[in-house]
């Protein structure tokens, strides 16, 4: 039994992913005017489930394979980002950002108890 | 990629649509200028926006200013023989500025601006939350 279990490195997983996800939909926001962008955004699911199979220690895999470019209805300047959707979906991740960093901060101060006890 | 990333994409959000509030503002204050820098009437102009990958992150991607078009359109013809930039026959050529067109643009520009503040501010607090993983 391990002090640091798999618990706190899937939670580190989820953080890293959701910050990558932040990334990409800014992103978006700032290209909302620009002719022929389309907007990216990161597949949380794949990409927390390609880092399960992974051996604790070993490099987990690159984010990059779970980008995925969407096909909305492009305007009149071939631009496909839906700003409103966007902004939902930014607000969305910063919560469940929030929430895997609290359950970090809950296990460690599980640990800490363990450890001050 | 950190949190500081997210913010300069944001922040290239905030001066792409700063310029062209810029060039709204510019075109609608010349709309009526008959002698531009070079003698002849003011030229529309209307920054180009691209998509450029943020720094050596190939995903995510910020916005760059990458330079001004200017209207090559042959602007307005109006009959006034009083004014000192009339041709023979008493035509001014005013520049080929559309005010209703330029508000509109201001007001996209502005509320885009909006939206790339509040992913600044979203931002700021969910690196406040990592913050708070070690109080």
């Amino acid at each position: 039994m391990k002090l640091f279990d798999s618990t706190v490195s899937t939670l580190e997983r989820s953080l890293d992913v959701r910050l990558q996800r932040q990334n990409l939909l800014a992103g978006d926001i700032a290209n909302a005017n620009t002719p022929g962008y389309s907007p990216k955004d990161l597949n949380f699911r794949e990409a927390m489930d390609a880092a399960q199979g992974v051996e604790s220690g070993q490099p987990l895999p690159p984010i990059d394979a779970f980008i995925t470019q969407s096909e909305g209805t492009p305007g009149l300047d071939g631009n496909r980002v839906d700003a409103d959707h966007a902004l939902v979906q930014l607000a969305q991740n910063a919560i469940q950002y929030g929430a895997s960093a609290r359950a970090v901060g809950k296990k460690l101060e599980i640990l800490r108890a363990v450890a001050d006890s | 990629m950190d949190f500081f990333s997210a913010m300069n994409i944001s922040a290239s959000g905030l001066a792409a649509e700063r310029t062209r509030v810029d060039a709204a503002a510019s075109n609608l204050a010349n709309m009526d200028a008959t002698r531009g820098p070079d003698g002849k009437p003011y030229k529309r102009i209307d920054p180009i926006l691209a998509a450029v990958p943020f720094e050596n992150d190939m995903n995510a991607t910020s916005v760059q200013v990458m330079g001004m078009a200017q209207s090559e359109a042959p602007g307005r013809k109006v009959y006034s023989p009083g004014h000192p930039d009339a041709d023979g026959d008493g035509f001014v050529t005013l520049p080929d500025v559309n005010p209703i067109h330029e508000t509109v643009n201001l007001i996209s520009a502005s509320k885009a601006y909006d939206a790339n503040a509040s992913a600044i501010e979203t931002l700021k607090t969910m690196a406040q939350r990592a913050l708070d993983i070690a109080k």
